[in-house]
Parts: structure tokens; sequence; C-alpha cells
């Protein structure tokens, strides 16, 4: 071996729409990918990927997380509730002789915002409970984001946030269902004066 | 030998997590040789470069001749390694930088010196800076084994490649793994962005085949793209000129080093400011490249091609060496090639004009037949044998020059042969060449009897004057001035065919100086009737003539001449006349009545021209 090297290959169908243009995903129930070497000898094989599960952009918060081998994977959740926090502190002055009446008396300052998702998903059961581990537990995770004022799409990064989560009850086997929250990781600050 | 010997350190080119025990335990004693080294250095090298030094002072055993020193050197690579998310939407094969890294470490023992300063062991290494790269020490080396960001937990396999393999479905190399736990029927969506994370340490990766299944069957159908990774794209590029002084320029360039995926680096040029289309120097991709060209300002690009897709580095515009500017190349005249004759030296040069360096490409020619380029002229020779008697025999070349410029030249030979072969004579025996006058075109044929081709020999000519053979005709032209007037200037030449000289020709001629006046008329007159008889009035009929050269002159400015004239009898009496020359007339009669006085007659008539004029 001459080196290990860490590689990404593209498995999802955005990716790979480009590199296949004939395939139209739309009808694709599911795919794996063969990785060949330089003499055409398979060297990888992706797990199947199904193409399913929540796909309603306008809900869908697809979250790419460190996993416990260093690299990323990413799950599809829905949006059950996006909440905005504010923070602010608060200060007061003295009122100025004659009387400046728009002037602030008591003021607010260093205000701060974030926002938390709360997000669900049932696409996974039990047997994938060590693998969803990895995400409740991340150090790291991004959700996608799409484009705007000229700029290609990327990802934003989140954090997860600490909470107890319910692995395995007895009841409702069936209805395998992982909530998380997860909180922008940058905030949104505001003018001082 | 301070450091004794490895008891415990990772396999060769072993794959371990970075978040677990990575033991390096090693034997050693004091450079004395005594078994207590003050320190244990273990200096670790990342993909290669000096990254940072572990020390420890206290064994971990004490043996009866040495003592043992243990290593976890997780660590480093914690704070080496980094997460990496590649491009949303990317369609490349994309290496996680930092996720995993080569790995071995230098152990180096120490002593003391006289002063009881601890001395190391060997050369300690430099971590670099900003400015100045590390400088590697020396010391025992592990085996080179990698690392990878990932932790095992308490229950997972610890060896990170049985662990791994684990997680493998369906085909796999033995040195690629999934740096993934991700589960089969892993859920994505149909606009989704996703990336399988593999760890490999194989040959490069060139194909992907995606097996996929649409809804409602229940069988898998397969796509292959090859051409999925981009060639990285050539930077750094520094380039200098070279003038060779024969008209061209040597380009030297230097670029960064290139990944070996790339087989191929071809760099692309043309003239600069041209829509040519680009030349291409395929080479290896080793810095430095060169490439010698005539001299002038080109633009280049460099492509990367081999087990990727190829891409090209941006466009260097208008470098170079500019010298004269190169102008294409063009014929002198209208070459054309003579006959041949078996067993005869055929000879013939064609002038080039243009900016030499020239070449010649795409050269058809028969065997006997040598072409040369020497300077701006073509030199054409050879002796066809009896073998190469033919008709339309094939003669062409590319003149190359300036770049990428051609001048196409093509035309046939005849090699005629020697048998059968019938002397030259002259058709309407022995010409006599006219005179000249200055500024006055001269032209002159001699027909030639025989077999072709002819040729002459021996020209002795005046320098105005040229003479060529034509198939069967010689001939003789050109346009002396007044400074070529003279008397009997030699015209001399012999007359070959057959492969030999025949026979020789010489006359002498005279350039008659031309008087300037344009519109002088030459007159002889003619048709006087004879003797008048006594008694009979003295009236004449003159006819005037205008020779060839004048004629010429009037009718081409499309002018009227009027000529005037004195008639002299032999009875002293003199009366003028003139006749009116349209542009086409060549010959006038006019009526002249030289009676002067009565009874006067006259047996004889003079007619002398006095002016020529032109009038409207």
């Amino acid at each position: 071996m001459i080196m290990a090297i860490a590689y990404f290959i593209p498995n999802g169908p955005k990716n790979l729409a480009i590199l296949f243009p004939g395939i139209d995903f739309n009808n694709v129930d599911r795919y794996y990918l063969e990785v060949l070497d330089s003499v055409g000898a398979v060297v990888a094989t992706t797990v199947i990927n199904h193409i399913a599960g929540c796909d309603d952009d306008d809900y869908k918060y697809r979250i790419h997380f460190l996993n416990s081998a260093g690299a990323i994977d990413a799950i599809n959740f829905k949006l059950l509730k996006q909440e905005h926090e504010t923070k602010s502190e608060a200060y007061e002055k003295p009122l100025n002789y004659p009387l400046d009446r728009p002037a602030h008396g008591l003021g607010r300052t260093n205000v701060r915002s974030n926002d938390t998702f709360m997000l669900c998903n049932v696409d996974y059961t039990e047997n994938d409970k060590e693998w969803l581990d990895e995400l409740l537990d991340s150090p790291a995770a991004w959700i996608e984001w799409k484009g705007s004022q000229g700029q290609d799409d990327s990802y934003v990064p989140v954090i997860i946030v600490d909470k107890t989560f319910d692995k395995v009850t007895e009841a409702d086997r069936f209805n395998y269902q992982v909530t998380i929250e997860i909180k922008l990781s940058h905030e949104k600050f505001t003018i001082r004066n | 030998m301070p450091i004794e010997s490895f008891i415990s350190q990772p396999a060769p080119n072993s794959i371990h997590a970075a978040y677990r025990p990575i033991i390096i335990r090693v034997a050693a004693t004091k450079t004395d040789a005594t078994p207590r080294p003050p320190v244990v250095y273990c200096d670790i090298y990342f993909n290669d470069t000096f990254y940072k030094t572990i020390s420890k002072s206290q064994y971990t055993k004490l043996n009866p001749t040495n003592t043992e020193w243990q290593f976890d050197i997780q660590d480093a690579p914690q704070e080496f390694l980094r997460k990496f998310i590649a491009a949303n939407g990317g369609y490349n094969i994309v290496e996680g930088t930092l996720i995993a890294v080569k790995v071995l470490c230098k152990l180096r023992s120490s002593g003391e010196d006289a002063n009881g300063f601890i001395q190391t062991e060997g050369i300690a290494p430099v971590q670099g800076t900003s400015d100045i790269d590390p400088i590697p020490g020396t010391g025992t080396s592990t085996n080179e084994f990698f690392v990878v960001n990932a932790v095992l937990q308490h229950t997972d396999n610890q060896d990170l490649s049985a662990h791994l393999s684990s997680y493998k479905k369906r085909d796999w190399a033995e040195s690629t793994w999934p740096l993934s736990h991700r589960p089969d029927m892993y859920k994505i969506g149909v606009s989704d962005s996703d990336y399988f994370p593999i760890l490999h340490g194989g040959t490069s990766l060139s194909c992907l085949v995606l097996h996929y299944m649409n809804k409602g069957q229940n069988t898998y159908h397969s796509v292959t793209n090859c051409s999925l990774n981009a060639c990285p794209i050539v930077t750094g590029i520094q380039y200098g000129e070279v003038d060779n002084g024969d008209g061209t320029q040597t380009f030297i360039f230097t670029f960064d080093p290139i990944s070996v995926i790339v087989a191929a680096l071809t760099i692309e040029y043309r003239l600069s400011g041209s829509s040519n289309l680009w030349t291409a120097s395929i080479g290896t991709i080793i810095s430095p490249r060169s490439i010698t060209l005539p001299l002038g300002l080109y633009d280049f690009r460099f492509k990367t091609s081999g087990a990727c897709t190829p891409q090209y580095s941006p466009d260097i515009i208008g470098i170079g060496i500019t010298g004269a500017v190169c102008t294409p190349a063009g014929f002198i005249g209208t070459p054309s090639l003579p006959d041949a004759m078996e067993d005869n030296a055929y000879s013939y040069t064609i002038y080039l004009t243009g900016t030499a360096p020239f070449s010649l490409g795409g050269v058809i020619k028969p065997g006997w037949m040598s072409i040369v380029i020497t300077g701006s002229q073509i030199d054409i020779t050879g002796t066809p044998g009896s073998g190469d008697v033919g008709e339309d025999i094939n003669v062409s070349f590319n003149i190359l020059n300036c770049t990428n410029d051609s001048l196409a030249f093509a035309d046939t030979i005849d090699v005629a042969e020697v048998v059968g072969c019938v002397p030259a004579s002259f058709t309407d025996g022995l010409p006599s060449l006219p005179d000249a006058t200055a500024n006055v075109q001269y032209s002159f044929n001699i027909n030639l009897s025989g077999t072709a081709p002819f040729s002459l020999a021996s020209v002795v000519k005046p320098s105005w004057m040229v003479i060529a053979v034509v198939g069967s005709q010689i001939q003789i032209t050109g346009t002396p001035t007044e400074a070529n007037v003279g008397n009997n200037i030699l015209v001399e030449f012999e007359i070959v065919n057959c492969g030999v000289t025949q026979f020789g020709f010489s006359d002498m001629i005279d350039v008659e100086p031309d008087s300037g006046d344009r519109h002088k008329m030459i007159v002889n007159y003619t048709g006087f009737p004879g003797p008048i008889a006594l008694g009979e009035p003295c009236v004449v009929d003159v006819t005037i003539y205008r020779t060839a050269g004048a004629t010429t002159d009037a009718t081409a400015a499309g002018e009227r001449i009027k000529l005037s004239f004195t008639a002299t009898s032999d009875n002293f009496c003199i009366t003028p006349g003139f006749v009116i020359f349209e542009p086409t007339d060549t010959e006038k009669t006019t009526s002249v009545d030289l009676t002067c006085g009565s009874g006067m007659t006259c047996t004889s008539v003079q007619v002398d021209l006095t002016t020529a004029e032109v009038i409207p």
C-alpha cells in the first residue's frame, strides 16, 4: 500500500445526475455504485441507496454529520417546528436636559438570536440505532444550504442540541421516530448604535 | 546501538483509529551502552514531514541490559487530523484531506556529556515555521502505518481494518474500506447531494458503475462512467525564453509538481492573436519542459490528461521574443519544371520570398531527383537513368516557414529517351536579329525543330535582353534604355538538345537612340510616278507611310498626327504640303503641284519631312 487516502465517492442523485445524464432518478427506486480502479477491478461498493423518505423541499432538512469513522454521513429530517430565540442585555442611560423626546432611556444591547429546528425522521428502524447514535453524538453537522444571492449551493454548520433520546421503547416499536433539535452554528447579531 | 529493538509497534501499512492508543515500545540503552538513558525521544513524522517530538524521561521497565520505553502517540494525530466535507452537489471523486495520514516515528536515545548535560543521539529534527520548512532528523524508524480520524468504541473490534471490513457490503478490494457505518437502504431524496466515503490504498480510481433499479422493477441496470475525476490543473507555471540566434527561440516552463494521476502533460500553443488550431506538444509531467519555436509571440495553455477528465490551465497570452515579423513563403516568378532527359544532368532552381528558415514537407518526387533547400532557394537536381523515362511524373512538396504556414508546389515532368532524339535546327533558316530602339519593346522569336527539350548554353547578351526557351521557340525580349544605345552588340548562344550542344548562333544588333520625340514620324515616300514628261505640269502624287513604331505610339495615345513636308523639283520649285493621319491610318496619298511658274517643267522630285505634330 503506497498511501491510504480517504476519498468521497459522489453518491447522491444530485451528484450522479451530472455523471449519468441518461438516468432519470425520478424513476429510480434504489441504486448502488461500484468504484473501479485503473485496471477495471471493483475496489469499493456503496450501500444500497433508497430514494425514499421525506422529500418535501420546504420541510426537509438534510443533516450531514461527522461520523465515527471521520467521514460524513447524511440523514433527511422533516421539520416539526422552527423557533427563533432572541437574547439581549439592557442598559439605562440618564435623560438629557432639555428633554430630547425621541432619545432612549432604557436600551437594548448585545442582541443575539438563533433558530432552533425540531426535526423528525421515521425512515430507519431499531436495527440502525447504533448508526443513528453517531448522528446524535456527532461533534459537527451541517444542513444543506441552497445558494442564494448569486452564491453556489453549500452547507451551513449546525449544532446538535444535547438531549435524551428514547432509543428503544416497548411501546410504538413499529413506528421508530428519531427526533432531534439543531441550532445554527452562527448566531445572528445586530447593529449596536 | 542505543535503540536496541522494537518491542511493540504498528504493523507495516496497518490502519489505526486516532482515538485509540497507538503504542510504540522500544528497548533502549544510553549512548554509553549502560541500560538507562536519561531521555528517549519519539519524533513523529506525518506524510514524511516532521510534526512533533514526544519525549520520556521515565522508563516503563528496567531490564538487566536495557530499559523499555513506551509511547502512546495518539494525541499527535488527534491534533493533526481534521474533518472534511466535500462540496455540495460535486461530481468528482474528492480526496478527503487530513482524514487519514501516513505516520512513522524515529526514536532516539540520549546520554550525557562531560558536564552532565543531556546529549541526544543523532540529529534532532526541527519544526517548520511559516517561512522555513521542517528539517528532518535522524533516528531509528518504526514501520510506516496510517492513522484515520476515527474513533473505536469499547465494544468495537480494536483492529480498525477488521472493524471497517465488517461493514463492507458486496465487492470490495482488500485494502479499501468504507469510512461509514450507514446501512443498506440508506434513504436519500431525489435532489440530495451525498458522498460515500472510503479509505483506499491502491491504484487510482477510474470509473463509477451505477447499478439502479427502476420503480416497479426487481432487476438492476448498469451504466458506467470513466471520466468522473477532473485532472488537476497545472499551477505555478513560470517561463523564460531563449533566443537561439537562428530565428528560433526556446521556451522553458517550470511548474508545480503534478499528481501522478496525470499521465501526460500537453503544452498547447499557437501564434498570439491568431485563431489557428492549437499545436500540441505532449510530454512528461516533470518540470521543466521546453519547446523550440520560430521567433514571435505565442499563446500557451497546459492540458492535463490521464485517467481523469482533461483540464486546461488558463491561457498564457503573448509571450516570446519578437524577431522580424515572419512573412509566409512565396515564389519569385512562376516556377515551372522543365522536362528532363535520360542520362542528362537535370537542374532547376526555385527562388523563394518570405522569412527563412524554410523547410520541405510532403515531398513527392522520383527517386533520381534530389530537392534541397539552401537559404531561400530550392535546388532540384539529379540525373534520370534509363529506367526513369516516362511522362507526367509528379513532383510536389510543401514549403514550410513561420508557424504552420505552407506553400504548395506541384508540377509534372517528362523524362525523354535519348534514343531517337532529333538534333535541333532552325525551322526558318538562319535568323537575323533586328536592331533595337531605346525605350521600345524588343521582341524576336526563333523557331527550332528537333526533339524537345531544348536549352541554351554559353549565352552572351546585353543585360537588358532576356533569352528564354519556351517549348521549341527561343524568345528574345527586353527593352533597352538610352544607356544601352550602341552598335555591334554581340548576341551569341549555343543550342543544346539530345544531351549535346548542337550548334552555335551569333549575331550583332544595334540599339538606336530614342529621339525623345514620341511623335516623330519616319516617312518614306514612294509612288512618285516616274520622270515627268517635258512640258507637263509638275504635279505628283506622294504616298506617305508611317513607321510601325510610330503608328503604335500614335494609336496608343489615340492621337491625330499632322505631317508636314516639302516637295522639291529639279526646277528649284519648293512646295510645302501636309497630310493628317488618323490614329488607325498607316498610309496617306496627297497631290503636290510643283509647277512654280508658267511653262516650268521638272523631271524629278524629292519629298522631305519637315514637322510632325499632334493635332486635336
